[in-house]
């Protein structure tokens, strides 16, 4: 079955359209403290999200009107919202009560199911994370749906860098950013084909910076393909150049 | 009394995070829940918690009155007046 990238929306510190993602590479991480505009949320709720959750909205804004009840929106994220859970942690040790704000939205599917409440979705939606390979698990949950009959789904994928204190445990590099990928079973106006493959066993050199770094760098870039090795898996993402 | 009104609104801003929000916004008989400042019983849990530390006030959370003390920042100053001074 051929399946097509239709939409592909990004953002991070300093990179939010085509031409500076074009000059994106895993070289150089942006970091800071910018936070995307998230324009499409009423001011009401946007104050309620960490850039976690914003950039989240900023990338799969456009999508959230007209969007048919019958394809699936997917997220999926690593760590989740580190930096909130951890001071509802802080609070709890020094026997402080825990903000319901921070509470109400300390779950790891609380960006989709605002979005899905503000966009007023009824399409099936799963929250998701699967470690150093986050991003390739939801991608085969995507194309899982599509050959089950979906005629095209919605994958936000979201994430932050670990929580200061949890720094030390970080495996990969990571950047604050968002993606939001439209894959389709019919091709619109600039839609790519595109496939990933599972390569068995876990390869001995997993990379050095996070699967959705990798990624974003391969898309805007030029190579045909791309191999993202994990502690896990090899997986390997492929465009055709047929894009139409 | 304006100086704990301008206390009270700038706890609100800074509580709720509310974006593009000045103490001169905040009009001190408009309602805050629903029309006016347009918060909701999220905002009200954190106001609560909020008003507990700032002001050291008990609020219970079973009173019927509670509806009434959160209706604006005046009958919220009215209400930290009344038990700060009891």
């Amino acid at each position: 079955m051929q399946i097509w990238l239709t939409h592909c929306n990004a953002w991070a510190p300093g990179y939010s359209d085509v031409e500076q993602w074009r000059e994106f590479t895993v070289q150089s991480l942006p970091a800071g403290d910018e936070k995307p505009a998230a324009s499409g949320v009423p001011a009401i709720l946007r104050r309620r999200l960490t850039r976690w959750g914003r950039q989240a909205f900023e990338v799969a804004e456009q999508f959230g009107t007209d969007w048919p009840d019958s394809a699936p929106v997917i997220f999926s994220s690593r760590h989740g919202d580190t930096g909130r859970t951890f001071k509802l942690l802080q609070s709890l040790a020094n026997n402080e009560p825990l903000s319901p704000n921070g509470f109400s939205l300390s779950v790891h599917n609380s960006a989709l199911g605002l979005f899905s409440i503000i966009k007023k979705l009824q399409a099936p939606t799963v929250a998701m994370a699967g470690g150093r390979d986050t991003l390739a698990c939801a991608w085969q949950e995507a194309v899982s749906w599509l050959r089950d009959g979906a005629e095209k789904v919605l994958l936000i994928h979201s994430e932050e860098p670990l929580a200061s204190l949890y720094q030390g445990y970080a495996d990969e590099r990571e950047m604050p950013a968002a993606l939001a990928v439209v894959l389709a079973t019919k091709p619109l106006t600039g839609s790519c084909p595109v496939e990933l493959v599972c390569h068995p066993g876990p390869s001995s050199m997993p990379d050095s910076a996070s699967q959705m770094v990798g990624f974003l760098d391969w898309w805007f870039g030029d190579a045909p393909q791309w191999q993202s090795h994990t502690s896990r898996h090899v997986w390997e993402w492929r465009r055709g150049s047929a894009c139409v | 009394m304006a100086d704990i009104d301008n206390d009270i609104k700038q706890m609100i801003i800074s509580e709720l995070e509310l974006e593009d929000v000045e103490v001169e916004d905040i009009d001190t008989q408009a309602p805050l829940f629903g029309e006016g400042l347009g918060l909701d019983s999220i905002d009200a849990l954190e106001l609560g918690l909020a008003l507990q530390k700032r002001f050291n006030v008990k609020i219970d959370a079973n009173s019927d009155q509670n509806k009434e003390h959160f209706r604006s920042v005046a009958s919220l100053r009215e209400f930290v007046l009344a038990q700060t001074a009891s």
